[in-house]
């Protein structure tokens, strides 16, 4: 981790033109009939069928899952690790680190799948998969960048008579952002692939490529799933570290 | 190597639990309370019909109402008594989780399937926070906090005894015992060989390119460029190249290379917990002290001695913690792996899922989620006792 934020803040201009390869590759690859015919050897020789949804279409929805469930995640994970963090409280943050930490260990596909008996198929066990596992990195970074404000930094800001509000608006938040801001990245990378694993239960997105291509023996289509899930995951990901430099 | 000491904390004793400990007793209480009155068992009259709730009786939704509020209440009072309470707590939840499947199956047929419903899962949620809040009270007496532990020996008579055998999940396993026994052991199979192997290439990798910067940045963004890709397209990805190569070398399709199954799968699973095993490994090497690695060179220590007596033992705590993670991040990998035909735990949750039978479901997904945290506790054990001998690296 250390070592590749070192290289970051060595070279940051070749580092920020290499950050944009990849979401030119992802849109290269949308180009209809691009990897379609690149794969068309791999699927009995005919361009494999998607299931008459264009290409573009398809990322755009699991680009709306993964988004729309990361903005779920803000609403819940930094007002819970303001929350936490507040004096007080030291027994309750525990608690929260105890249980993200142990959303972190259970397997994705065990989440998705233990939502089912009680949502059903589809959107909603997803969506709430989705919220679960990407509420971990935030609300830890989000706890462990309001712990590492300097202290000194809080008793000066009362000096000047900040409200406590004030001090968190101003002071705390800003200084936690940096650490806030990898969190984001790693639970948004972390959730393409959770929205891919969703396809399983029915969601929708590039994993019903892959999954429908695995069903019917058709390798050209699990490849096409497959590239453009990791693409957007690459393309985010690189998106994201311009915003949110450092290692994750 | 430092003798360890274990001097046991002396903590001041404390009449009541302090207000922030207090504040997770309310938590797990009134979870534990709205759990009383929540639908507790769901019967079917077949494994994919729908079904009715059944709520508690009223005698039981009295009790564990009562039980619900003494939580927060005598951690005020008597906090000496709250691993007890919670132990309790979480106790009479396997015990309802028996009774209640067992009375909503009686004088029913038996293809009929009681399954366990909100309340029972919200009442294990608040009893297990309330025992973690015990385990934070800092009580000065062992005896005391052991019995936060009660629930366990409880558990494994319940299930040794056969009280549990009317839940449904329960009924699915008996149904496919030697399937399931199959599935574990191919699961642990996947898991343990993905993960000697990344340690068999990503230690001496490690070692390797701990001694050069530039080889150790492009490792690290090739292993973190890997674990961008979702998992699944990964296993995804890897089929053609497999496949390919099988059908161009006969005599590796005889070994077991192909497209689909065991092969891919463990190819993915080794560059999946590459990473962790190479960060965490470059990390412990270079974070140790070069006083230490001084000392050993001013007492005549040869390079190779000084890497086996002194920088890989002070290291391998860190380095351990890495392979946890990577054996964590295993288990869930390998639980998708049944997609391409190499099965393990995920067999039962993808089966299940194709045909809406969600007992079949939960056969897969339980033990997949228990095997992650049971992983988990083992190595970070494994982690507290070598630190203990070695000292902090």
């Amino acid at each position: 981790m250390t070592v590749a934020r070192a290289a970051g803040t060595r070279r940051p201009a070749s580092a920020r033109l290499l950050a944009l390869l990849w979401p030119a590759l992802l849109l290269i690859c949308l180009i209809p009939g691009v990897l379609s015919n690149l794969f068309a050897p791999l699927s009995a020789g005919i361009a494999p069928d998607t299931g008459g949804r264009p290409l573009w279409q398809l990322t755009l929805i699991h680009l709306q899952l993964v988004l729309g469930a990361e903005l779920i995640v803000l609403l819940i994970g930094v007002p819970l690790a303001v929350f936490v963090t507040r004096p007080g409280r030291a027994a309750l943050m525990r608690l929260t680190e105890t249980i993200t930490g142990l959303g972190q260990t259970v397997p994705t596909i065990a989440i998705l799948a233990l939502a089912v008996p009680t949502l059903g198929l589809g959107l909603p066990p997803t969506v709430l998969g989705l919220v679960l596992y990407g509420l971990v990195p935030v609300v830890s970074n989000g706890i462990a960048g309001l712990l590492a404000v300097d202290k000194g930094v809080l008793d000066a800001a009362r000096g000047v008579g900040m409200t406590s509000r004030q001090r968190l608006m101003r002071v705390e938040l800003p200084l936690s952002l940096p650490v806030l801001m990898a969190g984001i990245r790693t639970s948004t990378v972390y959730n393409v692939g959770t929205a891919t694993i969703g396809a399983a239960l029915g969601a929708g997105g590039l994993g019903s490529l892959i999954i429908n291509g695995l069903s019917q023996q058709n390798t050209g289509l699990v490849l096409i799933g497959a590239v453009l899930a990791g693409l957007l995951a690459l393309s985010l990901d690189a998106l994201l570290e311009l915003v949110a430099p450092g290692g994750r | 190597m430092t003798p360890s000491t274990l001097s046991p904390e002396v903590k001041p004793r404390r009449l009541a639990a302090q207000p922030d400990v207090q504040l997770i007793f309310w938590l797990g209480g009134m979870l534990m309370l709205v759990a009383c009155f929540l639908p507790w068992a769901l019967l079917r009259p077949n494994r994919l019909a729908a079904g009715v709730y059944q709520n508690l009786p009223v005698a039981w939704m009295v009790l564990g109402a009562v039980l619900a509020l003494a939580v927060p209440l005598s951690a005020r009072v008597l906090p000496r008594i709250m691993p007890l309470l919670g132990g309790t707590a979480l106790a009479l939840g396997f015990y309802l989780l028996g009774a209640r499947m067992t009375a909503a199956m009686l004088d029913q047929p038996e293809i009929a399937r009681a399954s366990a419903s909100s309340g029972l899962w919200v009442w294990l949620l608040g009893a297990g926070i309330a025992v973690y809040g015990a385990g934070q009270i800092g009580l000065p007496e062992r005896f005391w906090s052991w019995l936060a532990w009660l629930w366990l020996p409880v558990l494994i008579v319940l299930a040794l005894t056969g009280q549990l055998a009317a839940w449904s999940v329960l009924r699915e396993l008996d149904a496919q015992q030697a399937r399931f026994l199959q599935e574990v052991g191919q699961h642990l199979k996947l898991v343990l060989t993905g993960l000697g192997l990344a340690v068999l290439i990503g230690a001496p990798l490690a070692v390797w390119v701990s001694r050069r910067p530039r080889a150790a940045e492009a490792v690290l963004g090739f292993a973190n460029g890997i674990q961008t890709i979702p998992s699944l397209a990964l296993l995804g990805l890897l089929i053609a190249p497999l496949g390919a190569l099988a059908n161009a070398l006969p005599f590796l399709r005889q070994l077991g290379v192909s497209g689909i199954g065991t092969a891919p799968a463990l190819t993915a699973l080794t560059l999946y917990a590459l990473l962790p095993v190479l960060r965490n490994g470059l990390v412990a090497l270079r974070g140790v002290s070069p006083g230490a690695l001084d000392a050993a060179r001013g007492m005549g220590m040869t390079d190779n001695q000084r890497f086996w007596r002194v920088q890989l033992p002070l290291a391998l705590p860190v380095w351990l913690s890495g392979i946890r993670q990577a054996a964590v991040l295993l288990v869930g990998v390998a639980s998708i792996a049944q997609l391409i035909g190499a099965g393990g735990l995920g067999y039962f949750i993808f089966s299940g899922l194709q045909t809406a039978a969600s007992d079949l479901i939960l056969l897969g997904a339980i033990p997949a989620a228990l095997l992650a945290i049971g992983v988990d506790a083992l190595l970070r054990g494994l982690e507290v006792l070598l630190t203990r001998q070695w000292g902090r690296a």
